[in-house]
C-alpha cells in the first residue's frame, strides 16, 4: 500500500518539492537524531506533509520510513503533457484523474507550458509521443491548401 | 527543428539524454530503438544505436554540436545512410557525405545508401582472373595484384606506404578504375597534401577522398570506411572497377577501442574490445570479384618495429588475400619503394598473371633468395668464384631495376623486356652507373615510341616463357 | 739512268706540297660554297656564281705556276744536278703540274656545274619547304582556333547549365523558406487571435479529448 504522501502527488513538480523535504528531513535526523525532527516537521515542512508523516511513522523507524519513500519516488513514471496554456488547480487534477484511472501503477504529470502549440496538447509516455496540438493541425492543413493561401494573400495584398 | 518534429510524428516517439560520456550518450524512451538504427537529436545531433539497455538506449555521437542532459532525441526507423551520387567523384567528403573542399556544393541525383551492410554473398562473386598493374615494378612482378583482390600494404611508419598507394591509384586513374580514398583520422596537414597531390596527378578525374581528421568525433572517424566501402559499392554496381584504399587500419581499430572502453565494454587483448576482427571483417569482406565489377581493397596496418605477429596486423593479415610488407630496414638502407620481396605474398595474384609473368616473378622471387644468401657470404669475406661473382653483379642490376622512385610509373611489358635484358646478358659489358640509364632509355621508348611499343607488345606475346623472352632479345638487339 | 736520292726527296717533297696546296684550295673552296649556300639568293645566283669560280681559277692557277716556278727555281739552283738531268727534271716537273693542272680544272668546271645546279635548286627547295611549312602552321592554326572556339563553346554552355542548377537549386531552398515564413506567420496570427477566443474550459474540453485519443489508441499502456 502506498502512503498518502504518494497517493497525494500529482505532477513531477510535486515530486521534487517531496523530495526536497525529505532530504531535509533525513539531514535533520543525521544532524541530531530522531528527537530533533520535530522541529523541522513544524518550521521547514508542509502542514499535510509533517501531519502525514506524524500519522504513518508511528510505529516506524523514520530513516526506513524516508528511504522507502525516496525509493518510491524514483519508481514513480511521469506522463508528459505540453500545454498552450497555465491550467487551473482543478484542471490539473481532471488530467491526472482521467490518466491515472487508466494506468495500473501510479503516475504523476509533467506539466510543460509552450504557447507555440496554440492549442491541444503534445502526449509523451514512455518514450512514445503524439501530437494533438493545433499547430500540427494547421501545418498540415498548410500543406494542403497551400496555393489557395497564397493566392489569397496575393489578393489581400493589392 | 522541422525536421526533427517531422520525425517524432512519424515514428510516434521521442526519448530523453540521461547521461553524456563523450562521444557516447544514454538516451531514456524510444521503446522500439533498435541496434545500428540511427537517431536524430534536437540540436542537429547524429547518431547510431550502439546497444539497448532495458531503461535506456546507448548512442554514438556523430557530430560535435554541443548535446545536454535533456536534450530530446527520435529514431529514423532506419539504419545510418548517406547520399551517394556520380557527383562525388572529384569531391572530399567526410563520412556523412558532406562535402568538404573547397567546391561548389552540387546535388546530382542522390541515392541514400546504409553505411553498414551484410557483405555479398558467395553467389554474385566471381573468381578473380585480370591483373591490374600497379605501375611498381616490385609489386608487378614480385607481389603482382589482381582485381577483387583484398592486400593489406603493412610496415613500420615513415616506411613510404602512402606513397606506393598514391603511386597505384594515379597508374589505375589512368586506366579507367574508380580511385577511393579513405583517409581515416589522420592530420589535416596531410589530408589536404594528399588532396593536392592526387589532383595534380588528375587521379580525382577518376576518384574520390572520404576523409576525417584526428580532431573529428571518434563516430564520424569511425564510420570513414564504412562510407568508404559504400560508394565503393555503388561504382561497382554501376560494372566499374574500384580501387579503394583505407588508411589506414590501426588507427580506425584504436578509435573503436576508444568508443568500446567508453561505452564499458569488457577490453580483451591489448584492451582491444572482442570484436575488433568482425568490425575489420564486415568492411573488408565487402570486397571482392562480382559479376558486375569489381573492388579491390587495399587496407593498410601499421606495425612497431616490424612487428608482424601484433594482434591488429595477425587479424588483418587473416582476412585479407595477401600483405606487402615495408620493412624499415630496407627504407633505411635507401630503398624505395621498400618492399620486402621475402615478407611480402600475394594469395591471388599470380592466379589472374599470364604464365609468362608467373614464370617471371618465380625466375626473380627464386634468384632474389640466392642473391640474399651470396650477399651473406661475400659480407663475411670469403672468397669469391666466378659463379657467386657473376650471381651479386645480375643482383645489382636487379636491385637497379626494382628502385623507383614515387613519380615513375613502369608499364608491365617493359619491365619484363628490361628484366630479359638483364637476364640475357647484354648488360654485363655495361658500367653498373649506366644501367639505370639503359633502364630509362627503354621506359622512355616504349611510353613515347608506339612502334616500339608495338614491337615489344608483340614479342612478349609470343613468348611463352622466360627462355623464350630471353632467347629473342638475345637474337634481336633492337628491342633494347 | 741513275738519279739521286736527295733529287728523288726533292720530287716528291714539291709533289705533295703542291697536292697538298690543292687539297686546301679545294676545302677552301667548299667552304666558300656553303658560305654562299645559306644566303639563299634565287635569279641573280647563277650569274654570280661564275665570276667567283673564274676568280678562284685564276688564283689557283697563279699558286701553281707560283709553285712549279719555285720548284724549278730551287732545281736549277742545284749545283749537284748535270744539265740533262735538271731538264728531264724540269720536264718531268711541267708534265705533273700541267697533268694536276688539267686534273684540277676538270674537278673545278665539274663543281662549278653542280654547285650551281645545287644553289639553283636551293631556292625552289626553300620556296617550296616553306610553302608547305607555312601552309601546314596556317592548317593547324586554323584547327586550333576552332577547337579553342569550340572548347570556349563547350566551357560556357556547362558554366551556363551548372548556373541554372544552381538557380533551380537556389529558388527551391528560398521557396521553401518563404513556405516556412508563411507558415510562422499564420500560426502566430492564429495563436494571437486564437488564444484571445478560446477560454480555459475550451483548452481544458480540448485536452481532456487528446487524452481520450491517446488512450484509444493505445499510447498508455505497459507493452511495448
Amino acid at each position: 500500500m502506498l502512503s498518502k504522501l504518494i497517493d497525494n502527488l500529482k505532477t513531477k513538480n510535486e515530486i521534487e518539492i517531496l523530495r526536497d523535504e525529505i532530504a531535509l528531513l533525513s539531514q535533520s535526523i543525521y544532524q541530531g537524531g530522531e528527537k530533533n525532527i520535530e522541529n523541522s516537521l513544524k518550521n521547514d515542512i508542509r502542514i499535510w506533509v509533517s501531519e502525514t508523516i506524524r500519522n504513518e511513522t508511528q510505529n516506524v523507524n523514520l530513516r526506513d520510513y524516508f528511504n522507502d519513500i525516496e525509493k518510491e519516488l524514483d519508481r514513480i513514471k511521469s506522463v508528459s503533457i505540453t500545454l498552450a496554456y497555465e491550467p487551473s488547480e482543478l484542471s490539473v487534477r481532471r488530467f491526472y484523474d482521467f490518466v491515472q484511472s487508466i494506468m495500473p501503477k501510479k503516475i504523476v504529470l509533467e506539466l510543460l507550458y509552450d504557447p507555440q502549440i496554440v492549442g491541444g496538447v503534445v502526449i509523451s509516455y514512455g518514450g512514445r509521443y503524439k501530437d494533438y496540438s493545433f499547430r500540427k493541425i494547421f501545418e498540415d492543413e498548410l500543406e494542403e491548401t497551400r496555393k489557395d493561401v497564397l493566392e489569397l494573400l496575393g489578393k489581400a495584398k493589392k | 527543428m522541422d525536421d526533427f518534429e517531422k520525425l517524432l510524428e512519424t515514428v510516434g516517439e521521442v526519448g530523453v539524454v540521461e547521461e553524456i560520456m563523450h562521444s557516447i550518450v544514454y538516451v531514456s524512451g524510444l521503446p522500439l530503438a533498435r541496434p545500428y538504427e540511427a537517431i536524430f537529436f534536437e540540436n542537429g545531433n547524429i547518431g547510431q544505436v550502439l546497444s539497448l539497455t532495458k531503461e535506456r538506449v546507448e548512442v554514438l555521437i556523430l557530430d560535435n554540436n554541443n548535446i545536454r542532459v535533456g536534450t530530446r532525441a527520435a529514431r529514423t526507423n532506419d539504419m545510418l545512410q548517406v547520399p551517394i551520387s556520380n557527383e562525388l567523384i572529384g569531391r572530399m567528403i567526410d563520412p556523412l557525405g558532406r562535402v568538404i573542399d573547397d567546391g561548389p556544393i552540387k546535388k546530382g541525383e542522390e541515392h541514400m545508401s546504409a553505411v553498414d551492410t551484410q557483405p555479398h554473398g558467395i553467389i554474385g562473386r566471381k573468381k578473380i582472373e585480370t591483373a591490374m598493374e600497379t605501375g611498381v615494378s616490385i609489386a608487378d612482378i614480385i607481389v603482382p595484384l589482381a582485381k577483387g583482390q583484398r592486400e593489406l600494404v603493412i610496415g613500420d611508419r615513415k616506411t613510404g606506404k602512402t606513397e606506393f598507394l598514391l603511386q597505384i591509384m594515379e597508374n589505375q586513374s589512368k586506366l579507367g578504375t574508380v580511385c577511393i580514398y579513405a583517409v581515416i583520422g589522420q592530420r589535416k596537414e596531410d589530408i589536404k597534401r594528399r588532396y593536392e597531390f592526387m589532383k595534380e596527378k588528375g587521379i580525382l578525374k577518376n576518384g574520390l577522398v572520404v576523409a576525417t581528421s584526428s580532431s573529428d568525433e571518434s563516430g564520424l572517424i569511425f564510420f570513414t570506411p564504412f562510407t568508404a566501402m559504400t560508394i565503393a559499392e555503388f561504382f561497382r554496381d554501376q560494372g566499374k572497377d574500384v580501387l579503394l584504399i583505407l588508411d589506414d587500419m590501426t588507427t580506425h581499430a584504436r578509435i573503436y577501442r576508444e568508443i568500446s572502453l567508453l561505452a564499458r565494454r569488457f577490453p580483451g587483448r591489448n584492451a582491444y574490445p572482442g570484436d575488433i576482427f568482425y568490425l575489420h571483417s564486415r568492411i573488408i569482406e565487402r570486397a571482392g570479384n562480382f559479376r558486375k565489377g569489381s573492388i579491390t581493397a587495399l587496407p593498410v596496418a601499421e606495425t612497431i618495429m616490424g612487428d608482424l605477429s601484433g594482434y591488429l596486423q595477425t587479424n588483418l593479415m587473416a582476412m585479407t588475400d595477401g600483405h606487402i610488407f615495408f620493412d624499415i630496414d630496407l627504407y633505411n638502407s635507401g630503398k624505395r619503394p621498400a618492399v620486402s620481396p621475402f615478407l611480402s605474398v600475394t594469395r591471388v595474384g599470380h592466379q589472374a598473371q599470364t604464365p609468362l609473368l608467373r614464370d617471371v616473378s618465380r625466375q626473380v622471387l627464386s634468384f632474389l633468395v640466392s642473391y640474399e644468401r651470396m650477399k651473406q657470404f661475400v659480407h663475411f669475406g670469403a672468397e669469391a668464384g666466378d659463379t657467386i661473382r657473376g650471381i651479386i653483379e645480375l643482383g645489382k642490376k636487379v636491385d637497379i631495376f626494382f628502385d623507383q622512385t614515387t613519380d615513375e610509373l613502369i608499364p608491365i611489358n617493359a619491365n619484363l623486356i628490361v628484366l630479359a635484358a638483364i637476364w640475357s646478358g647484354m648488360w654485363n659489358e655495361t658500367p653498373m652507373q649506366n644501367v639505370d640509364t639503359e633502364i630509362e632509355k627503354i621506359v622512355l621508348n616504349y611510353n613515347t615510341d608506339a612502334e616500339y611499343k608495338k614491337k615489344i607488345d608483340k614479342t612478349i606475346a609470343v613468348s611463352n616463357n622466360f627462355s623464350d623472352l630471353i632467347n629473342i632479345i638475345r637474337t634481336d638487339s633492337s628491342l633494347i | 739512268m741513275n738519279i739521286d736520292p736527295v733529287l728523288i726527296y726533292l720530287i716528291l717533297f714539291t709533289l705533295s706540297s703542291l697536292v697538298l696546296l690543292i687539297v686546301g684550295l679545294l676545302i677552301a673552296y667548299l667552304n666558300l660554297l656553303n658560305r654562299y649556300s645559306k644566303t639563299k639568293k634565287s635569279s641573280a645566283v647563277d650569274d654570280d656564281i661564275s665570276p667567283m669560280f673564274r676568280d678562284t681559277e685564276a688564283r689557283l692557277k697563279s699558286i701553281v705556276d707560283n709553285a712549279s716556278a719555285q720548284a724549278a727555281q730551287t732545281i736549277s739552283s742545284t749545283q749537284y744536278f748535270t744539265e740533262k738531268q735538271l731538264k728531264i727534271f724540269e720536264d718531268e716537273v711541267n708534265k705533273s703540274a700541267a697533268m694536276y693542272l688539267n686534273l684540277y680544272q676538270r674537278t673545278l668546271e665539274n663543281l662549278e656545274r653542280e654547285t650551281a645546279k645545287e644553289i639553283k635548286a636551293i631556292p625552289e627547295v626553300l620556296r617550296r619547304d616553306l610553302g608547305a611549312s607555312l601552309s601546314g602552321i596556317s592548317a593547324l592554326f586554323k584547327d586550333d582556333v576552332v577547337k579553342i572556339a569550340t572548347e570556349v563553346k563547350d566551357s560556357l554552355d556547362r558554366a551556363y547549365k551548372n548556373i541554372e542548377i544552381d538557380i533551380e537549386e537556389y529558388k527551391k531552398t528560398r521557396l521553401t523558406q518563404v513556405d516556412k515564413s508563411i507558415a510562422d506567420i499564420i500560426l502566430q496570427i492564429a495563436r494571437r487571435v486564437l488564444v484571445k477566443e478560446i477560454n480555459k474550459d475550451e483548452h481544458e474540453k480540448l485536452v481532456l479529448k487528446a487524452l481520450e485519443d491517446a488512450k484509444k489508441s493505445g499510447m498508455f499502456s505497459e507493452d511495448v
